[in-house]
């Protein structure tokens, strides 16, 4: 159910779209922008329903109440005037012409039975080229009583036509105390997708931790929490870093277990790569502010072993790797050269072979 | 709900719905038929958003309820049971139990309040329009109303009360136009007719060829009304409401040609397989076929450059000038299949005129064809 109190931070966000609502100055295109799981479709979704709940008077701005069918059936969408446009393809996911055609025939008569007729477009930067270029005409000559709401977390990646045409809401990152604050309710919400997830096997000092490595994207927070690469991190990060620089085997095999875990090396350079920005700032600083707030024994423990130049190469390195990973280099080698840094912080010599 | 019914009446009364259950929408809802039981009746209501149908019949109502039932798999297993009678009972899952003779099966069904809303069509002023003369404007008109989503105006036949109090029809696609102006009997001009009526309203024409698919020319009189935006139908129990289009029809009265000389009237089946002849040779593009009127009658020709020429000339009765025009022969074909005298009457003003095709003994109508630049 959309709830507008359930919307999380914004309040800029939220009360631009309110006072809008409030005088019946609504625009006939709003671009939601700002990085990815911060709530950006669950905002459009609740404009979508607030826009068309039963209970509220017109041209004033009252919170969707959640209870009216109209409310209802905009969560289960099933309302006939919300029209949900998402990317669809297995392989290559974009938004075709033929929905946004759908689009447009429909929007040739008023709402059915609704205020407004509105149409969610997510993920709007997978519009394909032509698809865009029908979308402009709806942009242009906007149908009366007719919504558009388009969600993207790059819009560079969006025609400068369409951009121009709407108004642009910007969404900024979640502090991380809501981040930490909405997971454990949102965890425990169903979520058909999650499978047999146990929601109840997460250790609650997790959660701090999750909104660090998420940055302000609740939806990344959780993606974290959910692979369950917290819950392993000390262990991981004591294998990486407990590497004997005499023992080769050791390094290999740990280099090529990393290299093996598929999806999951981006995530655990991830873990690394904020490992090492605690260790960082932990030099500098001392305990405060760090991520791996559960680390910080282990943090202490390795720290003397880099300087403060070993750190920032190796940061590079890592940064560096991360961008190489997403551009299809070997794996294998990728992550020997990784761990021969992190096993030889000081001089980084190659080890002979035993 | 728990109902009790007979399997032929339910039958009946879903194969009405059928046309208007859509099979691939994004609204899944859509497919269901919402089910009502209450004081002895079952009111079933179908919709795709721009038509609705609802109708109802007789039934054992032993617990009163509402449900949405998959119409077309509710269709599919009603019409095959053996059994005279059906139990029909839901669970608090909104799953259905249906039960006949020696069958028992379960289908998936969904809570009512997920259905659209559905118009409450009873207050509705309705006025009677006589069945069969409504199905025959709608046959005379809606072989040319457009295709093109484009143009939204079009794609729906236009309607109006005259100040005459006759009803007319027209459609067009900016290459050809029927129309029909008639005043059936039954229809009461007397009764106090909505503005928007006499102003002319645009009739979609998936609305028009359902009417004509579900209307049950044996049954209760038809009647028609307005609410709102959708003009209603009302055919004993059964109603069928149609959104209507939005926006305004163009000034046709413009195009429709003037009197002239140039007529021949020729027998509509001589003219009918004279055009199937010379067809065969009209080109695949453009569907070209000539029609030249002079002393020596009537000459249909058609060429392409791949297969060859065809003439085919008809003798008959013409005073006028030399003249001839080039068409689209499925245009004319078209025509000549809504027309159901034996005469068929054709006007040429010249080569780029609007030609007019009538049937001499039905006045009311007529249809306008543009021709082809030669």
């Amino acid at each position: 159910m959309q709830y507008w109190s359930d919307i999380l931070g914004h309040q800029r966000v939220q009360s631009v779209l309110s006072r809008a609502i409030d005088g019946g100055r609504l625009h006939h295109a709003y671009l939601f922008t700002g990085p990815e799981g911060v709530g950006k479709f669950t905002t459009a979704q609740t404009l979508a329903a607030t826009l068309n709940c039963e209970r509220r008077p017109a041209d004033t701005f009252a919170p969707s109440c959640g209870q009216c069918s109209s409310c209802r059936r905009i969560a289960s969408r099933q309302h006939p005037d919300v029209l949900f446009i998402e990317p669809t393809g297995k392989s290559v996911r974009l938004i075709k012409i033929d929905q946004i055609r759908q689009l447009q025939k429909s929007a040739v008569s008023s709402p059915y039975e609704g205020r407004f007729r509105v149409v969610l477009i997510d993920d709007a930067h997978l519009l394909r080229e032509e698809a865009a270029n029908a979308l402009l005409k709806t942009l242009e000559e906007p149908p009366a009583r007719t919504i558009l709401l388009l969600v993207t977390d790059q819009p560079h990646r969006l025609l400068d036509t369409i951009i121009s045409r709407c108004q642009r809401v910007r969404f900024g990152s979640l502090s991380l105390e809501t981040v930490a604050d909405a997971l454990p309710k949102l965890l425990t919400q169903a979520d058909p997708e999650a499978g047999d997830f146990d929601a109840d096997s997460i250790d609650p000092t997790l959660f701090p931790v999750a909104a660090g490595y998420g940055e302000g994207s609740l939806g990344r927070s959780l993606a974290m929490l959910k692979s369950g690469m917290l819950a392993e991190r000390q262990e991981f990060l004591e294998q990486m870093l407990g590497l004997d620089p005499r023992s080769p085997i050791a390094w290999l095999n740990a280099a090529k277990d990393l290299a093996d875990s598929g999806s999951g090396f981006q995530e655990k350079l991830d873990v690394l790569t904020v490992f090492f920005r605690d260790m960082m700032l932990f030099k500098r600083t001392g305990t405060d502010r760090l991520v791996n707030q559960d680390l910080h024994e282990l943090i202490a423990r390795i720290e003397p072993r880099f300087s403060m130049e070993a750190l920032l190469t190796t940061l590079d390195a890592l940064m560096s790797a991360r961008r190489r990973l997403r551009g299809n280099v070997n794996s294998q080698l990728l992550a020997e050269e990784l761990l021969d840094r992190l096993r030889n912080p000081q001089t980084r010599a190659l080890t002979p072979p035993a | 709900m728990k109902i009790r019914i007979s399997s032929t009446a339910f039958t009946e009364e879903l194969f009405k719905l059928q046309g208007v259950v859509s099979h691939r929408s994004t609204l899944a809802i859509l497919s269901n038929a919402l089910l009502e039981a209450k004081d002895g009746m079952l009111t079933l209501h179908a919709t795709d958003l721009d038509i609705s149908v609802s109708t109802s019949c007789a039934c054992e109502v032993l617990e009163p309820g509402k449900v949405t039932l998959q119409a077309r798999s509710l269709f599919d297993i009603v019409k095959n049971l053996d059994g005279d009678t059906l139990e029909l009972e839901t669970e608090d899952n909104h799953w259905a139990n249906l039960k006949s003779g020696a069958v028992a099966c379960r289908i998936v069904g969904t809570h009512a309040d997920e259905f659209p809303h559905i118009l409450d069509t009873t207050g509705v002023e309705l006025f009677p329009i006589g069945t069969e003369r409504l199905l025959d404007m709608i046959e005379k008109t809606i072989f040319s109303i457009s295709t093109d989503d484009s143009r939204a105006n079009l794609t729906g036949a236009f309607f109006r009360v005259t100040d005459n109090n006759t009803l007319l029809m027209v459609s067009t696609d900016g290459h050809r136009l029927s129309k029909i102006e008639t005043r059936p009997e039954e229809f009461d001009p007397k009764a106090d007719i909505p503005s928007s009526l006499t102003d002319g309203i645009i009739i979609p024409r998936k609305g028009l060829a359902e009417i004509k698919r579900i209307v049950d020319t044996d049954g209760p009189e038809l009647s028609f009304g307005l609410l709102d935006n959708n003009i209603v139908f009302q055919n004993g129990p059964m109603s069928l409401s149609v959104r209507l289009i939005d926006g305004s029809f163009p000034d046709f009265t413009q195009v429709l040609p003037k009197e002239t000389d140039n007529r021949a009237v020729v027998e509509k089946e001589v003219l009918s397989q004279s055009l199937k002849f010379v067809s065969l040779f009209a080109s695949s593009k453009t569907h070209n076929v000539r029609l030249s009127l002079s002393d020596e009658g009537l000459e249909l020709y058609a060429s392409d450059p791949d297969r060859g020429e065809a003439t085919k000339t008809m003798p008959v009765n013409y005073e006028g000038q030399n003249v001839k025009a080039g068409f689209n022969f499925r245009y004319l074909k078209d025509v000549l299949s809504a027309i159901d005298g034996d005469a068929v009457s054709i006007e040429i003003i010249d080569t780029l005129s609007p030609t007019l095709i009538r049937d001499p003994d039905r006045e009311e109508m007529l249809f306008v064809v543009m021709p082809m630049r030669l």
